[in-house]
Protein backbone atom coordinates (compact mmCIF):
# COMPACT_ATOMS: atom_id res chain seq x y z
CA UNK A 1 0.00 0.00 0.00
CA UNK A 2 0.96 3.37 -0.55
CA UNK A 3 1.87 6.44 1.43
CA UNK A 4 -0.27 9.17 0.49
CA UNK A 5 -0.69 12.54 2.14
CA UNK A 6 -3.82 13.14 2.90
CA UNK A 7 -3.52 16.68 4.25
CA UNK A 8 -5.61 18.53 1.87
CA UNK A 9 -8.78 15.75 2.43
CA UNK A 10 -12.35 17.33 4.00
CA UNK A 11 -13.76 14.82 6.09
CA UNK A 12 -17.01 14.49 7.56
CA UNK A 13 -17.48 12.39 10.31
CA UNK A 14 -21.49 11.26 11.56
CA UNK A 15 -22.22 9.31 14.32
CA UNK A 16 -24.34 9.94 17.12
CA UNK A 17 -22.63 8.72 19.43
CA UNK A 18 -20.63 11.48 20.70
CA UNK A 19 -16.96 8.76 21.84
CA UNK A 20 -16.91 7.06 18.34
CA UNK A 21 -17.13 10.59 16.25
CA UNK A 22 -13.81 11.28 18.77
CA UNK A 23 -12.32 7.89 17.58
CA UNK A 24 -13.05 8.12 14.00
CA UNK A 25 -11.52 11.68 14.72
CA UNK A 26 -8.60 10.92 16.28
CA UNK A 27 -7.53 8.42 13.81
CA UNK A 28 -7.80 10.97 11.03
CA UNK A 29 -6.27 13.64 12.90
CA UNK A 30 -2.99 10.56 12.88
CA UNK A 31 -3.37 10.04 9.42
CA UNK A 32 -2.92 13.83 8.63
CA UNK A 33 -6.37 14.92 7.75
CA UNK A 34 -6.69 18.22 9.29
CA UNK A 35 -10.11 19.41 7.74
CA UNK A 36 -12.82 17.81 9.96
CA UNK A 37 -16.38 18.61 10.66
CA UNK A 38 -18.61 15.99 12.89
CA UNK A 39 -22.23 15.80 12.92
CA UNK A 40 -24.09 14.03 15.46
CA UNK A 41 -27.30 12.54 13.11
CA UNK A 42 -28.45 12.59 9.60
CA UNK A 43 -29.43 16.36 9.45
CA UNK A 44 -26.53 17.33 10.67
CA UNK A 45 -24.81 15.67 8.10
CA UNK A 46 -27.06 16.98 5.61
CA UNK A 47 -26.60 20.93 6.83
CA UNK A 48 -22.85 19.87 6.64
CA UNK A 49 -22.32 18.24 2.89
CA UNK A 50 -24.31 21.57 1.72
CA UNK A 51 -22.37 24.37 3.52
CA UNK A 52 -18.75 23.15 3.32
CA UNK A 53 -16.87 21.02 0.67
CA UNK A 54 -16.07 17.38 1.90
CA UNK A 55 -14.16 14.92 0.21
CA UNK A 56 -15.25 11.72 2.18
CA UNK A 57 -18.28 11.47 4.46
CA UNK A 58 -17.53 8.16 7.05
CA UNK A 59 -20.93 7.63 8.80
CA UNK A 60 -22.82 5.41 11.05
CA UNK A 61 -25.54 3.08 10.14
CA UNK A 62 -27.61 3.09 13.10
CA UNK A 63 -28.73 6.28 14.22
CA UNK A 64 -32.07 7.87 15.74
CA UNK A 65 -34.59 9.87 13.34
CA UNK A 66 -32.48 9.78 10.64
CA UNK A 67 -30.82 6.74 9.59
CA UNK A 68 -28.07 5.26 7.37
CA UNK A 69 -29.70 4.28 4.73
CA UNK A 70 -32.35 7.60 4.52
CA UNK A 71 -29.31 9.84 4.87
CA UNK A 72 -27.07 7.78 2.30
CA UNK A 73 -30.57 8.19 -0.25
CA UNK A 74 -30.37 11.50 0.72
CA UNK A 75 -26.89 12.49 -0.50
CA UNK A 76 -27.01 10.01 -4.06
CA UNK A 77 -30.40 11.98 -4.51
CA UNK A 78 -28.45 15.61 -4.79
CA UNK A 79 -31.32 17.70 -3.85
CA UNK A 80 -30.52 20.89 -2.72
CA UNK A 81 -26.96 21.50 -3.91
CA UNK A 82 -25.73 17.98 -3.07
CA UNK A 83 -22.67 16.09 -4.43
CA UNK A 84 -24.48 13.04 -5.13
CA UNK A 85 -20.43 11.76 -5.86
CA UNK A 86 -19.22 12.48 -2.66
CA UNK A 87 -17.72 9.60 -1.66
CA UNK A 88 -19.24 7.89 1.69
CA UNK A 89 -17.72 5.11 4.04
CA UNK A 90 -20.18 3.07 6.01
CA UNK A 91 -19.08 2.48 9.56
CA UNK A 92 -21.03 0.04 11.05
CA UNK A 93 -21.14 -3.43 14.31
CA UNK A 94 -23.63 -4.37 12.85
CA UNK A 95 -22.01 -6.76 10.39
CA UNK A 96 -24.74 -9.07 9.31
CA UNK A 97 -25.07 -9.24 5.27
CA UNK A 98 -28.96 -8.02 5.49
CA UNK A 99 -27.19 -4.77 6.40
CA UNK A 100 -24.10 -4.64 4.09
CA UNK A 101 -26.18 -6.01 1.54
CA UNK A 102 -28.97 -2.95 2.87
CA UNK A 103 -26.12 -0.13 2.78
CA UNK A 104 -24.16 -1.31 -0.76
CA UNK A 105 -27.79 -0.71 -2.04
CA UNK A 106 -28.24 2.70 -0.55
CA UNK A 107 -25.26 3.47 -2.44
CA UNK A 108 -21.86 3.71 0.05
CA UNK A 109 -18.68 3.43 -1.22
CA UNK A 110 -16.78 1.12 1.39
CA UNK A 111 -18.05 -0.51 4.38
CA UNK A 112 -15.90 -0.56 7.52
CA UNK A 113 -16.63 -2.91 10.76
CA UNK A 114 -16.64 -1.56 13.68
CA UNK A 115 -13.99 -1.79 16.44
CA UNK A 116 -12.41 0.49 14.18
CA UNK A 117 -8.56 0.40 13.30
CA UNK A 118 -6.69 2.91 11.43
CA UNK A 119 -5.38 0.11 9.31
CA UNK A 120 -9.09 -0.79 8.20
CA UNK A 121 -10.14 2.87 7.63
CA UNK A 122 -6.62 4.29 6.23
CA UNK A 123 -7.41 0.82 3.78
CA UNK A 124 -10.71 2.09 2.51
CA UNK A 125 -9.53 5.89 1.96
CA UNK A 126 -6.58 4.74 -0.27
CA UNK A 127 -9.58 2.23 -2.21
CA UNK A 128 -11.74 5.53 -2.88
CA UNK A 129 -8.31 7.11 -4.21
CA UNK A 130 -7.37 4.29 -6.42
CA UNK A 131 -9.95 2.47 -7.55
CA UNK A 132 -12.92 5.24 -8.04
CA UNK A 133 -15.91 3.26 -9.41
CA UNK A 134 -18.46 5.02 -12.13
CA UNK A 135 -21.23 5.50 -10.90
CA UNK A 136 -24.58 3.76 -12.05
CA UNK A 137 -28.21 4.79 -12.15
CA UNK A 138 -31.27 2.71 -12.45
CA UNK A 139 -34.86 2.89 -12.06
CA UNK A 140 -34.61 2.12 -8.43
CA UNK A 141 -30.59 2.55 -7.68
CA UNK A 142 -28.05 5.57 -7.84
CA UNK A 143 -24.67 4.98 -6.88
CA UNK A 144 -21.62 3.22 -7.25
CA UNK A 145 -21.39 0.35 -9.48
CA UNK A 146 -22.10 -2.23 -7.08
CA UNK A 147 -19.78 -4.89 -9.63
CA UNK A 148 -16.42 -4.40 -8.43
CA UNK A 149 -14.92 -6.73 -10.92
CA UNK A 150 -15.40 -7.24 -14.19
CA UNK A 151 -14.68 -11.14 -15.01
CA UNK A 152 -14.56 -11.62 -18.63
CA UNK A 153 -15.49 -15.56 -17.53
CA UNK A 154 -18.78 -14.55 -15.35
CA UNK A 155 -21.31 -17.10 -15.85
CA UNK A 156 -23.67 -15.78 -13.25
CA UNK A 157 -27.43 -14.72 -14.41
CA UNK A 158 -26.87 -11.20 -16.20
CA UNK A 159 -29.37 -8.75 -14.36
CA UNK A 160 -28.77 -5.31 -16.62
CA UNK A 161 -30.84 -4.90 -19.41
CA UNK A 162 -27.89 -4.11 -21.43
CA UNK A 163 -26.36 -7.24 -21.12
CA UNK A 164 -29.16 -9.24 -22.65
CA UNK A 165 -28.08 -10.62 -25.96
CA UNK A 166 -30.28 -9.42 -28.96
CA UNK A 167 -31.61 -12.98 -29.92
CA UNK A 168 -34.12 -12.21 -26.83
CA UNK A 169 -32.76 -15.02 -24.47
CA UNK A 170 -33.54 -14.91 -21.10
CA UNK A 171 -31.11 -15.33 -18.04
CA UNK A 172 -31.71 -18.98 -17.81
CA UNK A 173 -30.88 -19.24 -21.50
CA UNK A 174 -28.04 -17.32 -20.36
CA UNK A 175 -26.72 -19.62 -17.94
CA UNK A 176 -27.76 -22.87 -20.19
CA UNK A 177 -25.51 -22.03 -22.90
CA UNK A 178 -22.59 -20.75 -21.10
CA UNK B 1 -38.22 -12.46 -20.16
CA UNK B 2 -40.47 -9.10 -21.01
CA UNK B 3 -38.58 -5.64 -21.19
CA UNK B 4 -39.66 -3.68 -18.37
CA UNK B 5 -35.91 -4.09 -17.17
CA UNK B 6 -34.94 -0.44 -16.24
CA UNK B 7 -32.36 1.20 -18.36
CA UNK B 8 -29.03 1.55 -17.02
CA UNK B 9 -27.51 4.39 -17.10
CA UNK B 10 -23.74 5.53 -16.04
CA UNK B 11 -21.98 8.03 -14.35
CA UNK B 12 -18.14 9.26 -14.85
CA UNK B 13 -16.58 9.59 -11.46
CA UNK B 14 -14.09 12.51 -11.32
CA UNK B 15 -12.20 11.36 -8.40
CA UNK B 16 -11.11 14.59 -7.20
CA UNK B 17 -9.77 12.80 -4.00
CA UNK B 18 -6.57 12.05 -6.28
CA UNK B 19 -6.00 15.63 -7.01
CA UNK B 20 -6.32 16.45 -3.57
CA UNK B 21 -3.33 13.62 -2.24
CA UNK B 22 -0.04 13.80 -3.28
CA UNK B 23 1.88 10.32 -3.06
CA UNK B 24 4.86 10.49 0.00
CA UNK B 25 7.53 8.86 -1.73
CA UNK B 26 9.73 6.66 -0.07
CA UNK B 27 7.32 6.96 2.94
CA UNK B 28 5.90 3.67 4.75
CA UNK B 29 2.12 3.88 5.48
CA UNK B 30 2.80 1.69 8.27
CA UNK B 31 3.74 4.80 9.95
CA UNK B 32 1.48 6.95 9.19
CA UNK B 33 -1.06 4.15 10.34
CA UNK B 34 0.90 3.77 13.89
CA UNK B 35 0.32 7.27 13.97
CA UNK B 36 -3.25 6.99 13.93
CA UNK B 37 -3.20 4.30 16.77
CA UNK B 38 -1.18 6.17 18.85
CA UNK B 39 -3.97 9.44 19.05
CA UNK B 40 -6.86 6.80 19.64
CA UNK B 41 -4.47 4.93 21.92
CA UNK B 42 -4.64 8.41 24.17
CA UNK B 43 -8.49 7.93 24.34
CA UNK B 44 -7.75 4.34 26.20
CA UNK B 45 -8.82 6.16 29.57
CA UNK B 46 -12.06 7.52 28.68
CA UNK B 47 -13.10 4.39 27.48
CA UNK B 48 -12.31 2.82 30.57
CA UNK B 49 -14.24 5.05 32.28
CA UNK B 50 -17.02 5.16 29.94
CA UNK B 51 -17.18 1.12 30.15
CA UNK B 52 -17.68 1.71 33.74
CA UNK B 53 -20.48 3.56 33.46
CA UNK B 54 -22.11 1.11 30.49
CA UNK B 55 -21.90 -1.36 32.92
CA UNK B 56 -24.10 0.62 35.45
CA UNK B 57 -26.35 1.62 32.90
CA UNK B 58 -26.92 -2.29 31.58
CA UNK B 59 -27.44 -2.97 35.04
CA UNK B 60 -30.71 -0.75 35.69
CA UNK B 61 -31.46 -1.01 31.90
CA UNK B 62 -32.03 -4.91 32.77
CA UNK B 63 -33.84 -4.33 35.96
CA UNK B 64 -36.38 -2.47 33.82
CA UNK B 65 -36.30 -5.78 31.25
CA UNK B 66 -37.56 -7.74 33.94
CA UNK B 67 -40.63 -5.24 34.61
CA UNK B 68 -41.92 -5.66 31.32
CA UNK B 69 -44.50 -3.75 29.62
CA UNK B 70 -43.56 -0.02 29.01
CA UNK B 71 -40.70 -0.64 31.30
CA UNK B 72 -39.36 -3.27 29.41
CA UNK B 73 -39.45 -1.51 26.14
CA UNK B 74 -37.43 1.33 26.95
CA UNK B 75 -35.37 -0.74 29.12
CA UNK B 76 -34.41 -3.12 26.17
CA UNK B 77 -33.80 0.06 23.83
CA UNK B 78 -31.92 1.16 26.44
CA UNK B 79 -29.51 -2.09 26.68
CA UNK B 80 -29.66 -2.51 22.69
CA UNK B 81 -27.74 0.51 22.38
CA UNK B 82 -25.36 0.84 25.48
CA UNK B 83 -24.20 -2.84 24.06
CA UNK B 84 -24.17 -1.84 20.03
CA UNK B 85 -21.83 1.15 21.27
CA UNK B 86 -19.49 -1.69 23.67
CA UNK B 87 -19.77 -4.08 20.52
CA UNK B 88 -18.38 -0.98 18.21
CA UNK B 89 -15.58 0.20 20.67
CA UNK B 90 -14.24 -1.90 22.82
CA UNK B 91 -12.17 -4.00 20.27
CA UNK B 92 -10.70 -0.53 19.34
CA UNK B 93 -8.89 -0.33 22.85
CA UNK B 94 -8.02 -4.03 23.30
CA UNK B 95 -10.68 -5.57 24.68
CA UNK B 96 -12.50 -7.96 21.64
CA UNK B 97 -13.85 -9.74 23.98
CA UNK B 98 -16.43 -7.05 25.23
CA UNK B 99 -17.26 -6.60 21.32
CA UNK B 100 -17.59 -10.44 20.91
CA UNK B 101 -20.31 -10.59 23.98
CA UNK B 102 -21.78 -7.25 22.70
CA UNK B 103 -22.10 -8.02 19.10
CA UNK B 104 -23.51 -11.94 20.54
CA UNK B 105 -26.41 -9.93 22.91
CA UNK B 106 -27.31 -7.31 20.09
CA UNK B 107 -27.99 -10.19 17.51
CA UNK B 108 -29.86 -11.90 20.35
CA UNK B 109 -32.07 -9.05 20.96
CA UNK B 110 -32.39 -8.02 16.85
CA UNK B 111 -33.73 -12.04 16.62
CA UNK B 112 -36.06 -11.98 19.84
CA UNK B 113 -39.75 -11.46 18.99
CA UNK B 114 -40.70 -11.40 22.66
CA UNK B 115 -38.28 -11.18 25.45
CA UNK B 116 -39.57 -13.46 28.13
CA UNK B 117 -37.75 -14.83 31.51
CA UNK B 118 -35.99 -17.12 29.44
CA UNK B 119 -34.80 -14.73 27.18
CA UNK B 120 -33.94 -12.05 30.03
CA UNK B 121 -31.76 -14.97 31.24
CA UNK B 122 -29.75 -15.24 28.34
CA UNK B 123 -29.19 -11.49 28.57
CA UNK B 124 -28.30 -11.65 32.30
CA UNK B 125 -25.87 -14.00 31.01
CA UNK B 126 -23.94 -11.32 29.10
CA UNK B 127 -24.18 -8.66 31.08
CA UNK B 128 -22.73 -10.59 33.97
CA UNK B 129 -19.78 -11.91 31.44
CA UNK B 130 -19.49 -8.19 30.66
CA UNK B 131 -18.77 -7.03 34.20
CA UNK B 132 -16.66 -9.87 34.55
CA UNK B 133 -14.61 -8.75 32.32
CA UNK B 134 -14.85 -5.08 33.46
CA UNK B 135 -13.97 -6.30 36.77
CA UNK B 136 -10.97 -8.47 36.15
CA UNK B 137 -9.89 -5.73 33.28
CA UNK B 138 -9.60 -8.57 31.18
CA UNK B 139 -7.98 -7.25 27.72
CA UNK B 140 -7.36 -9.21 24.64
CA UNK B 141 -8.97 -12.96 24.09
CA UNK B 142 -8.64 -13.07 28.11
CA UNK B 143 -6.88 -16.52 27.41
CA UNK B 144 -8.72 -19.55 28.80
CA UNK B 145 -10.72 -17.29 31.20
CA UNK B 146 -12.15 -15.43 28.04
CA UNK B 147 -12.63 -19.25 26.33
CA UNK B 148 -14.72 -20.37 28.92
CA UNK B 149 -16.69 -17.10 29.43
CA UNK B 150 -17.42 -17.25 25.17
CA UNK B 151 -17.93 -20.78 25.02
CA UNK B 152 -20.32 -20.72 27.72
CA UNK B 153 -22.08 -17.70 26.42
CA UNK B 154 -22.04 -20.03 22.93
CA UNK B 155 -23.53 -23.33 24.69
CA UNK B 156 -26.38 -21.11 26.35
CA UNK B 157 -27.28 -20.00 22.78
CA UNK B 158 -27.10 -23.39 21.58
CA UNK B 159 -29.34 -24.16 24.09
CA UNK B 160 -31.76 -21.62 23.46
CA UNK B 161 -32.22 -22.50 19.70
CA UNK B 162 -32.18 -26.07 20.35
CA UNK B 163 -35.55 -25.26 22.30
CA UNK B 164 -38.12 -25.02 19.34
CA UNK B 165 -36.49 -27.52 17.82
Amino acid sequence: MKAYNLENLSALVVDDNRFMRTIITNVLRGLSITHIAEARDGREALEEIRNSPVDVVIMDWEMPEMNGAQLLKNIRSGKRGINPLVPVVVVSANTIARNVLAARDSGMTEFLAKPVSAAALYARIVSIIENPRRFVRTGTYFGPDRRRKFDPDYTGPKRRAEDRTSDGLDDLDAIQRT
Amino acid sequence: MSDDKPKVEFVDNPNPLKDKVKIKHGADPKEMIAKADEAVKKLGGEFEKLFTDNIRQLTSAIAEVKLGGERQKAGVSVLRRVLHDLRGQAGTFGYPLVSQVGDSACKFIDLSDDLGNTEIDVLVMHIDALKAVNQSKITGDGGPIGQELMSGLRKVIQKYNARGA
